[in-house]
């Protein structure tokens, strides 16, 4: 999401590479809209996953992660100027990793919360 | 009456600017953000971000933040439906606009999280528009079903939202929402202009396709013919239509530089010619050549990078009105290795 953020490319085929279904609904919309904006994003998230849960145990096909993700490295420009001052920050991750038919594993949903909520 | 409310709002949206518009958020997962924008997924996090209600944006959560909360009062959705977005008099010039954006609805065939809730009160997310005044084109489309609708069901189209108003000289769209048809109130048909936008934005440009002779390594002090397969040299044309207008945006390649890595460059007004079999390998192209004075090693991997950028005009045209957007771009990169011709090309 960072990579496509940059230009703004929400068809990026790479994203589908590591989302589906809902997931990738949200993020093709959350970059759709910057594109539709003229906005581009630069930088990376600070990211610390880790697995919550694992379903089931024995041979999963569900792995839960919780994150507390930092995006204030993380933001949006318009015209090679920030968007507005409102910084990023920390925000609590939730996110749902499936394992799909041909083995490959992508998130299937996620959560965002708000800034300051972890 | 209209008009009164368009500049009480509008002096109200001023006043915003100074004190809140803390709403767009600023980080890379601003658009995710599951505190203002409820998105499918966002049940993951439940607890961690309490939020009213669940599957129901019709507290205005679904919508971009709020200023006008803290100011109900006198903006009421009218009993026809009409087009003020109701109780949310701060939030000038408001509304939904049918979106390019394609997607199956959330969730499949439950948009839940995105309903609409029929009649609940003052600050719903009712597809309503409030137009400006001094737009009154943008009023004449009063068609009852676009034809962006998708045709699978439920059947319904993604809209986004946008405020726009003398404080939000710079608005920016809102993620798009899904909203069933048959929603109470009238559609927001959008403009002319619009429709001209949402075509642009349809455009899909084709990246330029390099063609070069010599087709390996090229020779300093022989001509390099450079130019772009046809199939990336052509108008593209978009159209985006509501029932009786159709607005088509058209981009046109006008030129093609080529960047050759060298610091040199050349800008050619045409694809450029491709070298005829058979042809003379030291003649140069008639309309689109290079030649190389140094060799390309030393560089990285021994290369010149080149870019060919193409430069197309844009203009649109439909329900007897048109105009021009800004140009757009496109480009390739391709390495050139570059060398010495002594001892290879010197018969």
């Amino acid at each position: 999401m960072a990579k496509a953020g940059e230009t703004g490319d929400w068809q990026s085929p790479e994203l589908a590479k590591y989302a589906t279904g809902d997931a990738l609904g949200v993020i093709n919309r959350s970059l759709y809209t910057d594109h539709l904006n003229g906005v581009v994003t630069k930088g990376e998230p600070k990211t610390n996953p880790e697995v919550s849960k694992v379903e089931p145990p024995d041979n999963p096909t569900t792995v839960m992660i919780s994150d507390c993700g930092d995006d204030s490295g993380w933001l949006k420009y318009k015209n090679g100027q920030l968007v507005n001052d409102t910084p990023g920050g920390r925000r609590s991750i939730t996110a749902e990793v499936k394992k799909q038919q041909d083995g490959t594993w992508r998130v299937t949903r996620f959560a965002v919360e708000a800034v300051g909520s972890c | 009456m209209l008009k009164r409310l368009g500049v009480v709002a509008g002096l109200s949206a001023a006043v915003l600017v100074a004190t809140a518009v803390p709403a767009f958020a600023d980080g890379g997962w601003g658009f995710t953000d599951c505190s203002q924008y409820p998105n499918p997924g966002c049940e993951l996090g439940a607890g961690k971000n309490p939020r009213p209600g669940t599957g129901n944006q019709g507290d205005g959560n679904g919508k971009p933040s709020n200023p006008g909360q803290t100011n109900p009062g006198t903006g009421q959705a009218n009993a026809n439906g009409d087009t003020i977005i109701g109780g949310n008099n701060n939030l000038a010039q408001c509304g939904y606009e049918r979106s390019d954006y394609q997607g199956p609805p959330p969730g499949g065939a439950q948009p839940a999280a995105f309903h609409v809730p029929p009649k609940s009160g003052a600050v719903t997310a009712v597809p309503a528009v409030y137009r400006p005044q001094r737009e009154p084109a943008t009023a004449q489309f009063a068609v009852a079903q676009p034809r962006f609708a998708q045709a699978q069901p439920p059947s319904g189209a993604w809209y986004v939202y946008k405020c726009t108003g003398p404080g939000f000289a710079d608005a920016l769209y809102r993620p798009p929402v899904w909203i069933a048809d048959g929603q109470p109130g009238p559609v927001p048909l959008p403009s002319p202009a619009e429709l001209a936008a949402q075509a642009r934005n349809q455009l899909r440009l084709p990246a330029p396709k390099i063609a070069a002779n010599p087709a390996g390594d090229q020779l300093v002090s022989l001509p390099t013919w450079l130019w772009l397969d046809r199939s990336s040299w052509g108008d593209v044309s978009a159209t985006a239509s509501v029932p009786g207008v159709s607005v088509t945006a058209v981009a046109r390649p006008t030129s093609v530089t080529w960047s050759m890595g060298d610091g040199g460059s050349v800008t050619c007004t045409g694809p450029g010619s491709p070298f005829p079999a058979g042809g003379d390998p030291k003649s140069a192209s008639p309309d689109c050549g290079y030649t190389y004075k140094t060799s390309s090693a030393g560089q990285r991997a021994d290369a010149f990078p080149v870019t060919a950028t193409v430069n197309w005009t844009v203009t649109w045209s439909g329900a007897g009105q048109g105009g021009t957007f800004p140009n757009m771009t496109t480009s390739a990169s391709v390495a050139f290795r570059v060398a010495e011709s002594q001892g290879i090309a010197t018969g």
